[in-house]
């Protein structure tokens, strides 16, 4: 017990840290490695959470897929050797101000309601060939609509990112 | 459900053991490893390759490592600390941790996830991570373009890598190595995915950043690529990685494709070892055949001839087993 | 750890996103806050599927595709973060307008 409770707070204590690291640096490479931290805390925390499927997943998808795009735009638009651009003090504080008061709101709204607690199903039903069954049967007109999604996704992003053929 | 003491299975013992038992596998298979690829390369290339140290120069990694052990750690005055430092690590650690999901014979496993082959995708991904960090972290233009030709690289064929392991996952409705390799008792599989077996072989190849695929740290070409600045042991880590990965890809591909463990007479481990190197020795044959590949040629060979051929694949697969 | 915990853990890192996006400079770094946003949202997801919900496959699902769709839109915000670098050699969010005040 006291292993697995040391083994969720650090996954807590990632998740938190990379959060603030992506929120506050100067320099936009600790943002991204923020991200990537604060996206492996919340990976083990998925697996904490019982689905070591969507722990994989984020894992693969998010770390490997996304953050891996995001270094890959970083480094094609922007050069090495320029300093960042001086933060403006009025908007750091009043996007201060905004966030502080958005989590004042959700923390109050949490003490101010009672969730009601199932028991946790039996070791079947997160089976990963459960997933599966839901996307195709249950969910399946949301499984083919983010296909198309992702279709609509890459047809854009090769047109917007297309360098222009003018004719010479 | 899976919780975290259902998944450390609560043997500490046994995963320590387990550990140690890794590791030490790790370093005697580097050993093997590159002296087999010296002698591989000098047969191909009619010369003799190391023969003065020990029988065959079999000793003669070993002083090798002993002499990159001795060197002295620089670290540049020009490099960016925090990412120099931890780029080996990185590149390194997913490779360590993957090593534990092989099953080596019937019930040899550590534990048997049952979603072991995605964890292995996961983790692999995560190897590009440590490839940027040791590029950005060397604060010198061509680690940086080696390594951004590295990313590139690794992406591109990740796609094809993975789209080559769906048929098989569809064929044993199974997402666990273990599963799968049991499933081959009667033949394996690349009889019947021979397309998806050549585009996992190619692919894999190229994930390790091995020739004909090996621009990122061609000798020739960007001084040493990504780990231009790294000397002394952290370039061994590097190297490690590589031949742990090497490793790694042809597990897995003797597992899915090629049977696992089954096999005639021999125990079935042995037949295990037997199908890995093998692959590997393949994988040799490959670096000192075919010539580098230039970087838009490797490029569009992963995206306009492998990507569609896996589709196809997949497409053919699910249509025939529908039937 | 309660549903509480985990709530109030996705609530503090939906505001930190929020912080992020509202108040850098950098394109991407936005686009770093948005991420996260989506991130608390699922962890939000999967904290209720485990504490909540008769059938566990609903969250995981959810969360599938919540990645699935973070993944479109950081390919769409990249590419045109591209052809705005190509175009004005800046990803500075303040200097990219084309309002004369």
């Amino acid at each position: 017990m006291t292993v697995e409770l040391i083994v969720v707070s650090l996954f807590v204590v990632l998740a938190v840290a990379g959060g603030v690291m992506a929120a506050r640096s100067r320099q936009i490479l600790y943002n991204i490695i923020g991200l990537g931290i604060s996206l492996f805390g919340i990976a083990g925390l998925f697996l904490q959470l019982g689905s070591p499927f969507v722990a994989a997943m984020q894992l693969l998808i998010y770390i490997g897929g996304i953050v891996v795009a995001i270094v890959f735009a970083m480094m094609l638009s922007m050069p090495m050797a320029i300093d960042p651009p001086a933060r403006s003090l009025p908007k750091t504080i009043f996007a201060a101000i905004g966030s502080g008061l958005f989590l004042a709101g959700l923390v109050g709204l949490l003490n101010n309601t009672t969730f009601e607690t199932r028991p946790t199903a039996g070791d079947e039903a997160w089976a990963v060939s459960r997933i599966g069954n839901a996307l195709l049967e249950h969910y399946n007109l949301v499984f083919e609509a983010l296909s198309v999604v992702l279709l609509l996704a890459i047809i854009g992003a090769i047109l917007i990112a297309r360098r222009d053929r003018t004719p010479a | 459900m899976t919780d975290f003491p259902q998944i450390f299975g609560g043997h500490w013992p046994g995963v320590l053991a387990a550990t140690v038992a890794i590791m030490g596998f790790i370093t005697v298979n580097a050993l093997m490893l590159i002296w087999l690829e010296r002698k591989v390369s000098a047969r191909i290339q009619r010369r003799y390759g190391p023969t003065e140290v020990g029988p065959f120069g079999l000793l003669q990694t070993l002083m090798d490592v002993v002499k990159l052990i001795g060197k002295e750690l620089v670290t540049p005055d020009h490099v960016h600390r925090p990412l120099y430092l931890i780029a080996p690590v990185l590149v390194f650690a997913p490779l360590l941790a993957l090593l534990s999901l092989i099953p080596i014979d019937e019930g040899w496993i550590f534990h048997d996830y049952d979603i072991a082959l995605v964890l292995l995708l996961a983790f692999s991904s995560l190897n590009i991570i440590g490839i940027f960090a040791a590029g950005w972290g060397s604060n010198n233009k061509y680690a940086l373009l080696g390594a951004v030709r590295a990313v590139a690289q690794n992406i591109s064929y990740e796609i094809p890598l993975l789209l080559a392991v769906i048929p098989i996952v569809i064929m044993t409705r199974s997402l666990s190595l273990h599963e799968i390799a049991s499933a081959q008792a009667a033949y394996p599989f690349i009889l019947v995915q021979p397309l998806a077996a050549i585009i996992y072989f190619i692919a894999g190849t190229a994930e390790t950043n091995r020739a004909p695929f090996d621009i990122p740290e061609a000798e020739s070409e960007l001084v040493a690529g990504f780990h231009t600045e790294y000397s002394g042991m952290r370039f061994g880590v590097f190297f490690l990685a590589e031949f742990t990965h090497m490793v790694i890809i042809c597990s897995v591909a003797t597992i899915l494709f090629l049977g696992g463990w089954h096999g005639p007479l021999l125990p079935g481990w042995l037949w295990f070892f037997l199908k890995v190197y093998g692959l590997i020795l393949v994988m040799m044959w490959f670096r000192w055949t075919f010539p580098r590949l230039r970087f838009d040629q490797l490029m569009s060979f992963a995206w306009m001839i492998l990507v569609p051929l896996a589709l196809v694949n997949l497409l053919v697969t699910t249509v025939v087993l529908k039937l | 750890m309660t549903l509480e915990m985990y709530l109030l853990l996705s609530a503090v890192l939906f505001s930190l996103g929020l912080f992020a996006a509202l108040s850098q400079r950098n394109l991407i770094a936005v686009l770093i806050g948005v991420e996260l946003m989506m991130n608390a949202a699922s962890l939000n997801f999967m904290a209720f599927n485990r504490f909540s919900v008769t059938d566990p496959a609903t969250g995981q699902v959810f969360v599938l595709i919540i990645i699935g769709l973070a993944a479109a839109e950081v390919a769409i915000f990249l590419s045109i973060i591209l052809n705005l670098y190509r175009q004005r050699h800046t990803i500075d969010a303040e200097s990219i307008t084309e309002l004369r005040r």
